[in-house]
């Protein structure tokens, strides 16, 4: 599906955001891109969106070379931004004018997204909140069947009740045949729903395996202790004693904290990545 | 790949279908302005009892306003997600292109001239009515005013470029790099004549062409059949690079240009 | 030190289903949700819904009928009642056997306990 080789970047006058970084990415899959701010998860969203280009390495996705834009490769691609830019019309409108150029859309899909999120078609896009732009634009891009969705900070702007929905709503509408990337650093919101899971550190790939593989590898556990425990691969303080990461060594698979993970992968990133090499 | 990812009808329908849902509003009050601008214009030109509007109003308001418009034709990537919605709209690079200019080259002279002469009848009649003096009516078919048609289409694709390579305010961009380009391309023109013909000037800017013949310091000219040759072509050269090639190179640099821009 | 650990995901899924089973809410030969339905109703990965599937089938508390779908086997409260019963027995006895030490109840205490007595009584020895 997506497939990035040796690729270089950086923005004009700046110095390297990636330098030789590898990414392998099959289809059919909700992945998580995780990664502290900065490390330039967005960035690596818009070189496989064709928005910006490598200044060396390859990049194929679905068969094209992102960067050329081909009306075929947009057509199957549905780029959800952080912030939204939207044209000044009704729901219903900025369907008409979008729709035709998707040759997957389905509108009953729409209409029934809308619903879900209790939007009226009828209200114009500009008038809405940003919470309500974000849920019309995401339920368009739902909609337009497209094999590969790229979400950035999707959850960003909704309220409690829409995160759910949007959860249900995502995990209905990936079927087997679409991949969705999901950018995010409120890990909590998605956290169930992510996997595999991604990591990028320092110009890097350092994690990309499936959840289940983690809970093969790894135990979190809450240790009620009153010192920091030690013997253990990364702890964090929760009420009452510490949520410790161990290496799974009795093969018995606990909860994945996508959260925690991540901690843990920053906080000791050379002996965990050790033990998925 | 079996569709074709450089032109579809459908795909350019699409995007013509999107031009007008987003832009009719803005587009017919900025008509109708203009307009009004003209009949003011034209009432003001009646009460004066003054002859010859339409000598250079067809010309002279379809040239800026059309400039201004070609200007104004990539607004939606001023802003980082506008532009990034639009880079992702799926057609190519060239229907995308091409529909700009479609709409404002072609369609534009269409509706600004239907408007034009709607209006000059509604203004003359006012100033028959008003102030008892006849404006008369627009001619697009005089010689000078299909210069200035051909002269829109020209400027107009300098406009574009502008628009689709300068982020915001492309219009006073434009003006200016054009300004800056002609007068550097003087410069840089009348420079390298100086240096190359070094030894036919006298002192620093006399250009006295002479040359030693037969040991006698004789003043030169350009053979006779040049200088025949540019009297009856000059002109039709220089139009036809000012209004064709030149044109059609923009056209190319702004379509190039659109495809390689990055968010 | 005492510790905590929370299941995998797939087995929290797992316990909710037998649970349904235990009370009698599904029934054998009662047709599942789908893994997607399933995933979209817990907010989980569809993987995730996948694997408690395939480990209630292990169980044979669930069996797959081709393009059909999940359903729930015949004798399903037999099979989960022993599952349950063993996780009850090899996990959750031996936790409560070493509070009661620790507590001093005794098994005579237990029984009063369930019997709906005693509660003040308990209380009043500490």
């Amino acid at each position: 599906m997506i497939q990035l080789q040796n690729v270089h970047f950086q923005y004009k006058k700046k110095t390297p955001l990636f330098q030789a970084l590898n990414l392998e990415i099959p289809a059919g899959n909700i992945y998580g891109l995780l990664g502290k701010n900065g490390v330039g998860k967005t960035s690596l969203l818009k070189l496989i969106g064709g928005l910006v280009f490598p200044k060396s390495g390859t990049i194929d996705v679905m068969g094209f070379t992102p960067e050329n834009r081909f009306p075929a490769f947009l057509a199957d691609l549905f780029f959800l931004p952080e912030e939204l830019h939207v044209p000044a019309m009704k729901i219903s409108t900025f369907e008409k004018v979008y729709a035709p150029f998707y040759p997957r859309y389905n509108s009953k899909q729409f209409h029934e997204y809308l619903a879900e999120f209790e939007l009226d078609a009828g209200k114009t896009l500009t008038a809405l909140s940003q919470g309500q732009k974000k849920k019309a634009i995401t339920a368009f891009g739902l909609a337009t069947n497209s094999r590969l969705l790229i979400l950035d900070e999707p959850t960003n702007g909704l309220d409690i009740p829409s995160k759910s929905l949007f959860r249900k709503l995502l995990t209905t509408a990936i079927t087997d045949e679409r991949t969705c990337i999901i950018s995010t650093h409120q890990v909590r919101d998605m956290g169930n729903l992510m996997d595999p899971i991604i990591i990028m550190d320092e110009g890097q790939i350092i994690f990309n395996d499936s959840v289940e593989t983690i809970a093969e590898k790894l135990q979190f556990e809450v240790k009620y202790s009153r010192g920091e425990p030690d013997d253990v691969l990364y702890a964090e303080r929760v009420p009452g004693g510490y949520m410790v990461v161990t290496e799974n060594l009795d093969g018995e698979e606990t909860e994945v904290d996508i959260e925690v993970f991540f901690n843990a992968m920053m906080a000791n990133k050379q002996a965990i990545r050790a033990l998925f090499a | 790949m079996e569709t074709n990812q450089f032109f579809s009808t459908d795909r350019f329908k699409h995007l013509l279908a999107r031009e007008f849902a987003i832009n009719k509003k803005t587009a017919f009050l900025g008509l109708m302005a203009l307009m009004l601008i003209m009949l003011l214009n034209m009432l003001v030109w009646a009460r004066n009892r003054e002859l010859g509007f339409h000598e250079f109003g067809y010309g002279f308001f379809l040239i800026t306003s059309g400039c201004i418009l070609a200007s104004l034709s990539f607004t939606e990537m001023d802003k980082a997600y506008g532009k990034q919605f639009y880079l992702l709209l799926p057609a190519s690079h060239f229907e995308k292109f091409l529909s700009k200019w479609l709409i404002t080259a072609i369609c534009y002279f269409v509706v600004f001239t239907l408007s034009y002469f709607v209006f000059s009848f509604i203004g003359k009649l006012l100033g028959q009515t008003f102030f008892d003096f006849d404006i008369g009516q627009p001619n697009i078919f005089t010689e000078q005013n299909i210069l200035f048609i051909q002269v829109f289409f020209a400027l107009q694709t300098m406009y574009l470029l502008g628009a689709v390579y300068f982020r915001k305010h492309a219009i006073f961009k434009t003006m200016l790099s054009s300004f800056l380009v002609t007068i550097g391309s003087i410069l840089i023109g009348g420079l390298i004549f100086r240096i190359v013909m070094f030894d036919l000037f006298d002192g620093m800017y006399q250009f006295s062409p002479t040359m030693e013949i037969n040991g006698k310091m004789t003043p030169v000219q350009p053979s006779g059949d040049f200088q025949k040759f540019m009297r009856l072509n000059g002109e039709n050269i220089v139009r036809f690079w000012g209004l064709y090639i030149i044109p059609a190179v923009l056209l190319v640099v702004g379509y190039f240009k659109l495809k390689e821009t990055e968010l | 030190m005492k510790f905590i650990k929370p299941k995998a995901i797939y087995m929290q899924i797992a316990d909710y289903l037998c649970e349904q089973i235990l009370a009698a809410e599904l029934k054998g030969g009662d047709r599942i949700q789908s893994v997607r339905e399933m995933a979209a109703q817990v907010e989980v990965n569809p993987n995730t819904v996948a694997r408690t599937f395939t480990y209630l089938q292990e169980q044979e508390i669930i069996f797959n009928k081709r393009g059909v779908g999940y359903f729930v086997a015949d004798d399903a409260l037999q099979k989960t009642k022993a599952l349950k019963k063993t996780a009850f027995i090899k996990q959750f006895l031996p936790e409560v056997f070493k509070l009661m030490e620790l507590l001093e109840i005794s098994f005579e205490d237990l029984k009063k306990l369930k019997d709906g007595e005693l509660y003040n009584g308990l209380m009043k020895d500490n």
